[in-house]
This record gives structure tokens, sequence and C-alpha cells, in this order.
């Protein structure tokens, strides 16, 4: 479910369902535990593409950057209206940084 | 404006949970109900909620939803025939904050355990029995609109 692309340091993630829930939570969690685990420790989440996302969807996520730990990082991007509203009701908008676009998010990336 | 309802029968899969919330969302939109989005996450917690607990991920349980749309609410009444945990969820439900987490401490952050809070955070009155072996979960938003 994920479409990847390495810009220098960082890997690019672009999720290509328009759902992320309960039955595809666990495949986006396996998913970005394979990047992580290849060395990738700082990860772009494109959700330009997910018009909705329930908690277990979020779970998946917040795993991950569980799993980076201290050592890296995990940016969302493009997360639209209902995604940004899931992230805000559970605060995680306070947690994840979060940019309008993945260029963007590569950017910022670049320049810090 | 007159009052409509719709009520889906649906097998306790996240597939079909995938379905009725997609079409909770389309009727929500059809009817100029706002805030569309939260509703459809706060039934799709709901229904997760059945699938996993009461029905124990067993897939092969039914799921009654009926949903009732007027000038003012909207409202569910979710029944599953599952565990009896009536009591407990009452509870959880009465009681459901968002998980507390340390913003600085990224082992702290909660995995799971936020959709009650979600259900709550969207719907105005959150209230569940347990009747004839079946738990019932009714939920209420009330509608605000612009005229």
């Amino acid at each position: 479910m994920l479409e990847t692309e390495k810009h220098g340091e960082a890997l690019l993630a672009v999720v290509k369902e328009r759902r992320v829930d309960a039955r595809v939570a666990v495949d986006l969690k396996r998913e970005l535990a394979d990047a992580i685990s290849a060395g990738n420790d700082l990860l772009i989440l494109d959700l330009s593409g997910v018009d909705f996302m329930d908690s277990s969807g979020l779970g998946a996520v917040v795993s991950s950057l569980k799993l980076l730990g201290r050592r890296g990082d995990l940016v969302i991007a493009g997360a639209g209206e209902s995604v940004r509203a899931l992230f805000k009701l559970t605060r995680m908008d306070k947690v994840f940084r979060m940019f309008d676009t993945s260029q963007a998010a590569l950017a910022a990336i670049a320049g810090s | 404006m007159q009052s409509d309802e719709i009520r889906f029968t649906i097998c306790s899969t996240p597939e079909a949970v995938a379905l009725v919330t997609t079409s909770v969302a389309a009727v929500c939109r059809a009817r100029g109900v706002d805030g569309a989005s939260l509703v459809e996450l706060a039934i799709a917690e709901a229904l997760n909620n059945i699938v996993e607990h009461a029905y124990e991920g067993r897939g092969d349980d039914v799921i009654e939803v009926l949903m009732r749309v007027d000038a003012h609410e909207l409202r569910f009444e979710i029944v599953d025939a599952g565990v009896s945990s009536t009591a407990e969820l009452a509870r959880l439900m009465s009681e459901a904050v968002a998980p507390e987490f340390d913003l600085h401490d990224r082992s702290t952050l909660p995995e799971g355990g936020m959709g009650l809070a979600l259900i709550r955070s969207v719907m105005d009155t959150v209230d569940v029995t347990r009747r004839d072996e079946r738990n019932r979960l009714l939920l209420i938003r009330k509608l605000v609109r612009d005229e």
C-alpha cells in the first residue's frame, strides 16, 4: 500500500489506499516497519491520497514513530481535512510534524 | 424536514464496516449534515469496537445499524449479539478520555484505546444498554443548521 522513493536521507512513502482503516492498518504497520528496519530513519508519510483514516490506521503510524525512537523521525505530508481532524482530536497533531505537501516536507528536512 | 431512516445489516468484518461507514457519510453529505467525516469516523470506531471486542474478531456475526436523520438530530442505534460487556462498556464510555501521553517521550504514545474518546467527541449522546442478550449502542449528534 506504500509507494516509496528515496530523496537523499529521506524516504518518501506515499499511501496508495484511499481508506486507511481496520482492514489495512496491519499492512501499513508492517510496510512501515519494513522500511524502518531496512535502515530508513527519516520518513515522510504522504497522506494526500487518503480521504479517511480511523484510529487503527493512526495507531499504525504512531507505532512506526515509536519504532524509530530517538534515532529518527516520521513526518506527515498532505493530510486532508478529515485526516487532520483525526490527528487533532487525538492530539497527534502535536506529536507529528505536519506539512501541506511532500515537497514542503522535503524542503524543510533538507534545510534542517 | 421529514425524518429518514436507513437500516444496515452486516457481518462483523472490517470490510463490511467500511461499506457502512462510507454509506453513512454519503447519506450525511446528501442531507447536508455538517461534519460528515467526523460522523463517519465515530461510526467506524463504534463498529470496529464491536468487531474486535464484542465479537472477538470472529467475523461471521451480525451487526445491525439503524440510522435516522431529521431536522434536529442524527441518530444511530447499533445492535450486536456479542459478549456481554455492557457494564464495562458503559463505564468506559462514561469515562472515556483521550489516552494521556508525554509529548516529549515517544514511548508513551498510544497505539490504541483512542476509539471511545473519539466517539464521545463527535456524539452528544452515547448510551449503552443490554436487553435480550443484545448490546444496544445509541449515538446521537445534534444538528446545527443555518436557516
